[in-house]
């Protein structure tokens, strides 16, 4: 646990999320004239954003779940000793 | 094209539907139902992000620079994961410290400085104005579009000439707001409690601006054109047209200022106040931020979907560029679409009014809490206004808006005003080292961050305000080229020589580098104060469990609480009106159970003193109420000797070296979390099993509905054919059967209702011993008939001794249950004791009778419904005295020896407790109100 902020690889995962979608956002920089075309920077841009959104969607529940206390029956936890 | 008048009028109802919205959402909040408690409704809040800029200026950015503009928008979207775990952390500190805004916060980490509270209120008051006159001007010039007026020729001075004379949009629309942001935002002092009206109308403006806003890029992309595909291929045919659609040229300029302006929009989305304000401050539960993760980017995305097919659209209309900012506007009503044009303008005033409101509201806590009061407690004839904080705040709000709006009126065609957005942006980015730094680094303290966040405000006053104010024509060019003094490096659009970048590329990077550069160096080379660096600890393991290891002996009870609570209350008193004042002092009292202490200990005193300040941090800001306390000089020299002394006496007792100290400390923590998992547990345990009686509760009460009128229907049958001539003999015996058993099941409904139907209880303040003494005088001569002596044992009958809340009907009617059974159970005569104990926590009230006693076997059951031994009972009894004994928190047991008898004991805890929810649930019967 870092700080109760969950489990350690949470910040890992956000880095590697950040740093893809940035570098997926900024591929028709370098990937040439060709991308840069108006009609397909414009659907590009929206459709990494869109599933940039879905990943934000799945990666919060994930993580929302993973803060929430075990569920009653959980022998994980329960009884467990210091 | 409309009518001034009906434009007006538009505005009127929009706010007045604002203000009703704005009502009902507070009185929903009062009634216990907060509308605002839902992740939806905190997401669209955050939506105040999107204001007038987006809303018109997005398509004007789109004109000329492309799609640009989407950094600002996509940039919050890739930096929302770290954005979530620096709000989270941001929302745990308000809780405990009940902070106000991020000049608190920064005031608060930077040991509770007004210094620093001071300098970043300036730097936001600088940075924020010339926003609040952007929205203005926007509204004021969309008014004029939509009414055919000219801003340049027919407006004047904020004043357009209708037919009925002249009517004031500018003012119209400031005022409304100021009356709006009083109303709904400063009517208490307390900020840190929730506007829920506020917010409720501010989501209701982020969904009409949306709405519009689609409404006009569905009307430009599909009514006007056939679909995007169309529009990129119209101007795929018309290269000039091209370069509006631009995407950056492939350079590392284009792709730097793309960078730039996701900084800068990430910096925003954390620090600018309204977001701030709305984010952390508003903020109900942490886990909406989960929510708030991708619907604030769905929101962004959706607001953003046809900008550029709006800019594309207006071009191929042949619309000169320099108009882009009212394509939104102008096209629908230019075509014809009057109506369309009417909403897209309520969607900007949306944008506009709920930005202004927003910052204007924090902007007025900031300014009264970290500019008025260290003046009012420095000037002593101004003293008094301390009291009338409130109206300080009010005053501050209008100065505010009316300010921005003046602003808008000085300089509202300028440069500075149309780049206005982004320029704020880059002011709020200063604050990045100071809170980021603070939030994670321990060793982060206040010289760093005067350092850094004074170079980095120098940095902006240099490179992005003067060049607005030369192109303004109010500061010689001079300035800009060569530079100041003639000195090139200073130029303010070349930082430092440098030429490849273009200037806001420059200004991030240059300003990121020296402000944290400098905020890293000054915490270094300087030391931190104790108190400082306690507060960088909690701030910082703010995640994490408290970081107390151990309570400090608590140490004898010999300061007098009389004279410290006059000084606490003089204190409060000094900024609350009186009544307010001495509740919140109760409240703290309660708080820590220290209520009616003659004596304190030192380390009381200071818990209490701690407990006060954060209180009164809620009002006045963190370093305003550190500084109010200190002044007070609560504390004795003595006293801080001692309180000293307690605490070294606590770590001298643990014989620890620091090292040991801090593995134990980690220990303890972990321990803690352990706990408070396994409390987690008890509680969604205790929960589900709540659920389940409320569940069987309903069955009950359904089945003896249900059974109760067929009963009494047969048995009223039975007695009409038992008194009817004619009815003889075996039949008359039949009939006397079937009665006596509908009277049988009659009580057993009777009682399964009232289990069902126990009233939540009411609690008054009772006096145990009277109460019990009432109750034994009422079976006296009941127990003298059958032989019975009834005893009184410990503080029974003993009046003033212990003293409980509790609702003296139910716990009458338990006694009863009890009282009843053990003299049932003694038909020769024997000893009835009625006894009365308490532990300072808890009363405990016992009933023990020398009969048969209860044979082990049925011991664990008696407290179930339908348990009985006796023929003729129900055995509802003993389970409904159990079920009012846990609505009042306490519990009824039993111990039993066969052959001595049995006592009941009845343990109610001393101080009330909120009652379990299906209790507070229950509606009361009329006859007990």
């Amino acid at each position: 646990m870092q700080n109760g902020e969950g489990p350690g690889r949470q910040p890992a995962l956000a880095w590697l999320v950040t740093v893809g979608a940035a570098a997926a956002v900024s591929w028709p920089f370098w990937a040439g004239p060709r991308y840069r075309e108006p009609w397909f920077f414009f659907l590009y841009l929206f459709l990494v954003w869109a599933l940039l959104i879905i990943l934000l969607l799945v990666v919060g529940r994930t993580f929302s779940r993973s803060q929430e206390p075990p569920p009653p029956n959980s022998d994980q936890e329960a009884g467990s000793d210091v | 094209m409309f009518e001034p008048a009906q434009v007006f009028l538009a505005i009127c109802m929009y706010m007045g539907l604002l203000f009703a919205v704005a009502l009902y959402a507070e009185r929903r909040a009062r009634a216990g139902r907060n509308l605002g408690n839902h992740p939806l409704v905190y997401s669209l809040s955050l939506a105040v992000y999107c204001t007038a800029w987006t809303y018109y200026g997005s398509v004007g950015k789109a004109v000329s620079t492309g799609m640009l503009f989407l950094a600002i928008y996509l940039g919050p979207t890739l930096g929302m994961l770290f954005w979530w775990f620096i709000l989270r952390r941001l929302v745990r500190i308000k809780e405990m410290h009940h902070v106000t805004s991020l000049a608190d916060l920064v005031s608060l980490r930077y040991g509770k400085s007004q210094g620093v509270a001071a300098l970043a209120t300036l730097v936001i008051l600088v940075g924020i104005t010339p926003y609040i006159a952007l929205q203005l001007k926007a509204v004021v010039s969309t008014f004029n579009v939509l009414t055919t007026l000219e801003p340049t020729t027919e407006f004047y001075g904020g004043l357009v000439r209708t037919s009925s004379g002249e009517l004031g949009v500018g003012p119209l629309v400031a005022g409304l707001m100021i009356v709006f942001t009083i109303a709904f935002g400063a009517r208490r002092l307390d900020p840190t409690e929730r506007h829920q009206g506020m917010i409720i109308a501010v989501v209701l403006e982020c969904l009409v601006k949306v709405v519009a806003f689609l409404a006009v890029g569905v009307f430009v992309t599909y009514f006007l054109n056939h679909g995007f595909a169309d529009i990129f291929a119209k101007i795929a045919a018309r290269p000039y047209l091209q370069r509006l659609a631009i995407t950056g040229d492939g350079t590392a300029g284009s792709y730097l200022i793309w960078t730039s302006y996701m900084i800068l929009a990430v910096g925003a989305v954390v620090l600018l106040p309204r977001q701030f304000h709305v984010a952390v401050v508003e903020n109900f539960a942490e886990r909406h931020i989960s929510t708030a993760v991708w619907v604030f980017p769905l929101y962004m995305l959706l607001i953003n979907l046809f900008v550029a097919p709006i800019a594309l659209g207006g071009m191929l209309l042949g619309y000169p560029a320099g108009e882009a900012d009212a394509f939104v506007l102008r096209l629908p009503l230019d075509l014809g679409y009057s109506w369309l044009a009417l909403l897209v303008f309520l969607g900007g005033f949306s944008a506009a009014t709920a930005m202004v409101m927003i910052e204007s509201m924090t902007l007025a806590t900031m300014i009264s809490n970290h500019l008025f009061l260290p003046l009012l407690e420095r000037i002593g004839p101004l003293a008094f206004l301390r009291r009338r904080l409130l109206f300080v705040r009010w005053l501050a709000i209008v100065l505010v808006i009316a300010g921005g709006y003046w602003f808008k009126l000085k300089v509202g065609e300028s440069y500075l005003l149309v780049d206005m957005g982004i320029i704020s942006f880059a002011a709020m980015m200063q604050f990045a080292p100071a809170v980021l730094g603070g939030l994670f680094w321990r060793g982060a303290n206040k010289a760093g961050a005067l350092l850094g966040l004074g170079a980095g405000f120098a940095l902006w006053v240099h490179a992005m305000l003067l060049p607005a104010f030369v192109k303004n024509g109010w500061l010689p060019g001079s300035i800009l080229d060569p530079g100041p003094w003639g000195m090139t490096f200073l130029s303010p659009e070349n930082l430092f020589g440098i030429t490849a970048l273009d200037p806001l590329t420059n200004f991030v990077f240059l300003s990121l580098l020296i402000n944290s550069g400098l905020f890293v160096a000054g915490s270094l080379l300087f030391p931190s104060q104790p108190s400082e660096r306690r507060l960088a600890e909690d701030l910082v393991g703010v995640m994490g469990p408290p970081q107390r290891a151990a309570e400090p002996p608590e140490g004898e009870a010999v300061i007098m609480a009389e004279e410290k609570l006059k000084a606490l209350s003089g204190v409060l008193a000094h900024y609350l009106p009186p009544a307010e004042a001495q509740a919140l002092l109760s409240q703290c009292l309660h708080g820590l159970a220290l209520e009616g202490r003659g004596c304190l200990s030192v380390v009381q005193l200071a818990d209490l003193t701690g407990r006060v300040e954060t209180a009164l941090a809620g009002s006045i800001g963190a370093a305003a109420a550190y500084a109010a306390l200190a002044r007070a000089g609560v504390f004795t020299p003595e006293e801080s000797e001692a309180l000293s002394l307690a605490y070294a006496d606590m770590l001298a007792a643990m014989r620890v070296s620091p090292l040991e100290l801090r593995r134990r400390l980690d220990y303890y923590q972990a321990r803690e979390q352990l706990l408070k998992r396994e409390n987690e547990l008890l509680l969604r345990s205790r929960q589900l099993f709540q659920e389940k009686l409320t569940a069987l509760d309903r069955l009950a009460r359904s089945v003896a509905h249900e059974i109760r009128n067929p009963v009494t229907t047969i048995g009223g049958l039975a007695q009409r054919m038992i008194s009817q001539a004619g009815v003889e003999g075996r039949e008359t015996k039949y009939l006397d059967k079937i009665l006596s058993g509908v009277q049988s099941l009659e009580k057993i409904v009777r009682e399964v209702r009232a289990y069902a139907d126990l009233p939540a209880p009411h609690a008054l303040n009772q006096d145990l011993g009277l109460f019990l003494g009432e109750i034994a005088e009422y079976y006296r001569q009941r127990c003298d008939k059958n032989e019975v002596r009834l005893t009184l044992e410990g503080a029974a009958g003993l009046g003033g001794q212990i003293s409980a809340q509790l609702d003296p009907l139910l716990v009458e009617r338990a006694l009863k249950v009890l009282i009843d059974n053990a003299l049932d159970a003694m038909p020769q005569g024997g000893e009835l004791r009625l006894g009365l104990s308490s532990d300072g926590e808890t009363a405990s009230i016992s009933v023990s009778d020398t009969g048969p006693g209860i044979p082990a076997e049925d011991l664990p059951y008696i407290f179930d419904p339908f348990f009985s031994t006796k023929t003729e009972a129900v055995g509802m009894s003993l389970a409904i005295a159990r079920r009012i004994a846990a609505d009042h928190q306490g519990d009824l047991t039993a111990v039993s020896h066969l052959g001595k008898g049995a006592t009941f004991t009845l343990t109610l805890p001393l101080r009330s407790a909120p009652w379990p929810e299906d209790a507070a649930d229950r509606e009361r019967p009329p006859a007990l109100r």
